[in-house]
């Protein structure tokens, strides 16, 4: 039964990327055809998931995965000569000229993500793991997800901070992210 | 209703997404290179030193003499001794203290030292960019958080991102053919590059994150923090005792958990009345690197710290190292870690070089950037290949973190001189694209 399930897995992530394939290379979008490309995905995770919990979902990822790398590659091998303009968005990290370097600035920016940003996050951490336990969930599981939830939070939150374009705005933003710690501390002891 | 994100936006996610991946750079390549590498860390261990004794399977007391033996052997008390017991990808059987790592034969007696320095640098370099413990883990733990950031950026800046996810144009000129290669092994790799990111970070970041819970909720013990998930250390007793019975846990692991792979005996304060023994084993077809099955000196069971069937967060838990390093399916999964590591590491790679190419396209010509950027990708691979040559010309002893270092350092200097040379005569610029990144 898990071997036939983990098969199945497979087949319907190779599945997948074939009709998301197909679905994409049409002239007009199609939503019943992405849709059935992205509900093969997840039925291939459900397969994977009921065959052998989360090793069957990783496993059948990386089928699905592999069949991607591959036409990738044919695409490549495929691809004709052209000469297309490329996109040029500028991304304002380095002055151009006649700009400031404005490295106060920078170096500041870079102090709000890394430092304040991961210390926003392990107090978010902190705070969920209060929350947890609070809930009735046992100490393993909040441990584990004030574990899990530091870094995570921290990549969204750097994503999130760099995106904001005045400093009141970053600042109310870590100061968002950090207070759940307060309420959750006093209510923890 | 529209879903589509506004430009403002899209503009603001993609000077996100290249602050973090200008910033990180360097250091990001070298992780995903080295990594990728360490995806066959017991297959280089094995190349290293060809001449260890090898076996499928090794008898219990044979253990036991072996263990004997080395205790014999040590001038202090080891706090800790580790048996590595023979495994596919590995099968050797190493035993481990403080202060020394000895491979023994099929009949438990001592053969040699363990000798792959080059395999455990290439760990360090991975695991703390050769660093003090504590300052490396928690760099490359940040930036697999960084990865993380980069990956929420990335799709954000790129709306038709999963629509052109097969558009790879890798024969046109001009820099598209470099951004399309970027996007298209970053899609496709997605759900790994979030894998391995997070549980990179996890891995690196739970120094600092338990002293932070441990701080916050336990008094400062942050030995604490992890008890609820891999299980405590019982009370410690210095009285002297005799070695514990190692056979007659492996023989109760055997007759009891014959579905189970016991790949380490780990002895806890070994030759004291408080010494323990934990055996690890590895359970088929889950993520989990093992269950600790933990026994008292003389071989009696205690019970199981729950890593296979306790919480779900002590499963998560013991599923971040096996899910990193992708050694839960053999070497037909190891193959594909390597491929999509190999990708990842040419997404890190080009992102620079996408990033040099609007420059130069608005007329700002960076030589010495450029010079460098491909110092550093191709200087790394050289140098760790050079470390490799040093581990068999000069032996287990060499240098190997000051070669690789001193070499990729003197790489980056000779190419940025040699670009500031270049640009004093007056010669044009090399242009990186797909096809000659090599060459350049």
């Amino acid at each position: 039964m898990g071997d036939g399930l983990l098969w199945l897995g497979a087949i319907a992530a190779i599945g997948g990327v074939g009709v998301l394939r197909w679905s994409w290379a049409r002239k007009s979008r199609s939503v019943p055809a992405n849709s059935a490309g992205w509900g093969l995905l997840l039925a291939a995770c459900a397969a994977g998931a009921a065959a052998a919990g989360a090793w069957g979902v990783t496993v059948v990822s990386l089928v699905g995965m592999t069949l991607a790398a591959i036409l990738l590659g044919w695409a490549a091998a495929t691809s004709p000569a052209g000469r297309s303009k490329p996109a040029d968005r500028r991304v304002r990290m380095l002055p151009e000229e006649g700009e400031s370097l404005r490295l106060g600035g920078r170096l500041l920016t870079f102090a709000l993500v890394v430092l304040a940003g991961l210390a926003a996050s392990l107090a978010l951490g902190i705070a969920l793991r209060i929350a947890a336990l609070g809930i009735g969930w046992s100490e393993a599981d909040a441990n584990a997800t004030a574990l899990i939830a530091v870094p995570l939070v921290w990549g969204v939150l750097a994503t999130a901070l760099l995106m904001l374009d005045n400093r009141r705005s970053q600042l109310v933003l870590l100061a968002a992210t950090s207070l759940p710690l307060v309420p959750a501390l006093l209510a923890g002891s | 209703m529209s879903l589509a994100l506004e430009p403002s936006t899209v503009k603001r996610a993609l000077s996100a997404h290249a602050a973090i991946g200008l910033i990180g750079g360097a250091l990001l390549y070298l992780v995903c290179f080295s990594g990728t590498v360490l995806v066959l860390y017991e297959e280089l261990q094995r190349f290293e030193q060809p001449a260890a004794p090898e076996m499928s399977s090794i008898e219990p007391a044979a253990v036991q003499r072996g263990v004997e033996a080395v205790l014999a052997s040590e001038d202090e008390a080891t706090t800790h001794l580790y048996v590595h017991l023979p495994v596919a990808e590995l099968p050797r059987t190493t035993i481990t203290t403080d202060t020394q790592a000895v491979h023994v034969d099929r009949h438990g007696a001592v053969v040699g030292p363990e000798e792959n320095a080059w395999s455990d640098f290439l760990y360090a370099l991975h695991y703390t960019l050769n660093l003090p413990a504590l300052v490396g883990i928690t760099i490359v733990g940040a930036l697999g958080a960084m990865i993380v950031a980069l990956a929420v950026s990335g799709v954000i800046a790129h709306p038709r991102i999963f629509r052109d996810a097969f558009r790879l144009r890798a024969r046109n000129s001009g820099g598209v053919a470099l951004a399309d290669w970027h996007n298209r092994l970053s899609v496709w790799t997605l759900p790994f590059t979030l894998a391995i990111a997070l549980t990179g970070a996890i891995i690196g970041l739970a120094t600092l994150a338990a002293y932070g819970i441990a701080t916050a909720s336990y008094g400062g013990d942050v030995e604490a923090v992890y008890a609820p998930l891999f299980g405590d250390e019982p009370e410690a007793d210095e009285a002297p005792a005799s070695a514990p019975d190692v056979a007659a846990a492996m023989r109760y692991m055997a007759s009891e958990y014959p579905d189970v792979a016991v790949t380490y005996a780990v002895l806890h304060d070994p030759q004291t009345a408080g010494q323990h023994v934990q055996m690890v084993g590895a359970h088929h077809r889950r993520l989990i690197f093992g269950e600790y099955y933990a026994f008292d000196a003389s071989g009696k069971f205690m019970g199981t710290a729950g890593l296979a069937d306790g919480a779900i967060g002590q499963q998560a838990a013991a599923s971040t190292y096996n899910l990193h390093f992708g050694n839960f399916g053999g070497l037909i999964v190891k193959l594909a870690y390597i491929l999509f590591g190999l990708a990842l590491t040419a997404v890190c790679a080009t992102g620079i070089y996408i990033w040099l190419g609007k420059r130069r396209r608005r007329g700002l010509h960076e030589p010495r950037l450029t010079a460098v950027w491909n110092a550093v990708v191709w200087g790394a691979p050289a140098a760790l290949a050079l470390t490799l040559v040093a581990r068999f010309v000069l032996g287990n002893d060499a240098p190997f973190t000051a070669i690789f270092w001193i070499a990729l350092a003197l790489a980056i200097l000779t190419a940025g001189w040699r670009a500031r040379q270049v640009e004093v005569s007056g010669a044009p610029e090399p242009v990186v694209t797909a096809g000659n990144a090599s060459q350049v």
